[in-house]
């Protein structure tokens, strides 16, 4: 009895490590912006790390802030040191789960819109998203994108007074991740 | 009297110039040149990996936006439309050493001469480490 207890557990971890699937990116697009009448924000980094799990749906991004390139120095150097707290927080990670992944078939080329609920924690702060990501299956390759608002407030990020006008309330993140299988 | 206002007007002018020039130019400073930067710490690619795998918080506090020179066997090169990178020791849990489009097309040839295996020396400014790429250097130029 107990035996074949065992044995069922270890053929259901076999099978679970077969049909896992990860899909990786290591060079990731993560960009936001946002815009007032005094000035336009933008930042990319094109250094995310992320992995998907075709079989679960779990899907995990990470960034380093300091690897966001800005086109002025001087708004780098605002947000490194007194947005996001780079030396304190220095990652920016997103955990979640693709919630219609019945919908999606990973093994056949086609595009999908997968929905993906999860969290995100930047500066320290959890945040919870539902994000709406095009998932474009071609051959061995996963090509995702998406794009979700935001704001400094959601991440208790402080903006003083004085620059309030020029840093805009609502800012729009977007990604665009080549994803390729991991085979090990 | 009147040549006393009319100094303290043109002082004023000056200031105002002057403070002007200052916003101006704090608005538009330029962005740091790691490549005439001089390195702050001077490691193997593996102590590097070592002190960050053993303490994050620690590595990071002490290398965070310095200026590194690495160096270590490259195991991998990933030329994409994002970038040119190089990863040293490990694929998923080394030294990934990122280049700029601009620096990479310039030298494009000897970077892609660099075969796995082979020893090379990277300059540039640390961002942390992350998965999948472990401890992230950017801006890099070769030494």
């Amino acid at each position: 009895m107990k035996k074949s207890i065992l044995i069922i557990a270890i053929i259901g971890l076999a099978m679970n490590f077969s049909f896992a699937q990860k899909f990786l990116c290591r060079d990731g697009h993560v960009w936001f912006f946002g815009t007032t009448p005094m000035e336009n924000i933008e930042a990319h980094n094109k250094q995310a790390s992320s992995i998907i799990n075709t079989e679960t749906g779990e899907i995990v991004v990470s960034v380093l802030m300091k690897s966001f390139e800005f086109e002025k120095a001087l708004m780098q150097e605002h947000f490194n040191e007194n947005y996001v707290e780079s030396d304190k927080f220095p990652k920016g990670k997103f955990n979640g789960k693709i919630t219609n992944l019945n919908e999606i078939d990973f093994s056949k080329p086609g595009s999908y819109t997968a929905q993906v609920k999860g969290v995100l924690n930047i500066h320290g702060v959890d945040k919870e998203y539902e994000i709406p990501v095009e998932m474009r299956v071609d051959g061995e390759t996963i090509n995702a994108q998406g794009k979700f608002a935001t704001s400094a407030e959601d991440f208790k990020i402080e903006i003083p007074s004085v620059v309030r006008d020029k840093i805009a309330k609502q800012i729009d993140v977007n990604l665009n991740m080549s994803f390729s299988p991991y085979k090990k | 009297m009147n040549q006393k206002i009319k100094i303290i007007l043109v002082v004023l002018l000056l200031l105002a110039l002057a403070g002007g020039y200052t916003a101006y130019y704090m608005y538009n400073k330029p962005h740091r040149n790691i490549a005439e930067e001089k390195a702050e710490f001077i490691l193997t690619a593996t102590k590097l990996i070592e002190e960050f795998t053993n303490d994050e918080a620690m590595a990071n506090q002490k290398y965070l936006d310095k200026v590194l020179l690495v160096s270590g066997k490259l195991v991998e090169k990933n030329h994409s439309e994002t970038g040119y990178t190089i990863l040293f020791e490990d694929e998923f849990e080394g030294v990934s050493a990122t280049f700029d489009s601009l620096y990479a097309a310039q030298n494009k040839a000897m970077l892609d001469a660099y075969t796995n295996g082979d020893q090379v020396q990277v300059k540039g400014k640390c961002d942390g480490m992350l998965m999948l790429q472990g401890v992230i250097l950017s801006k890099c130029v070769v030494e």
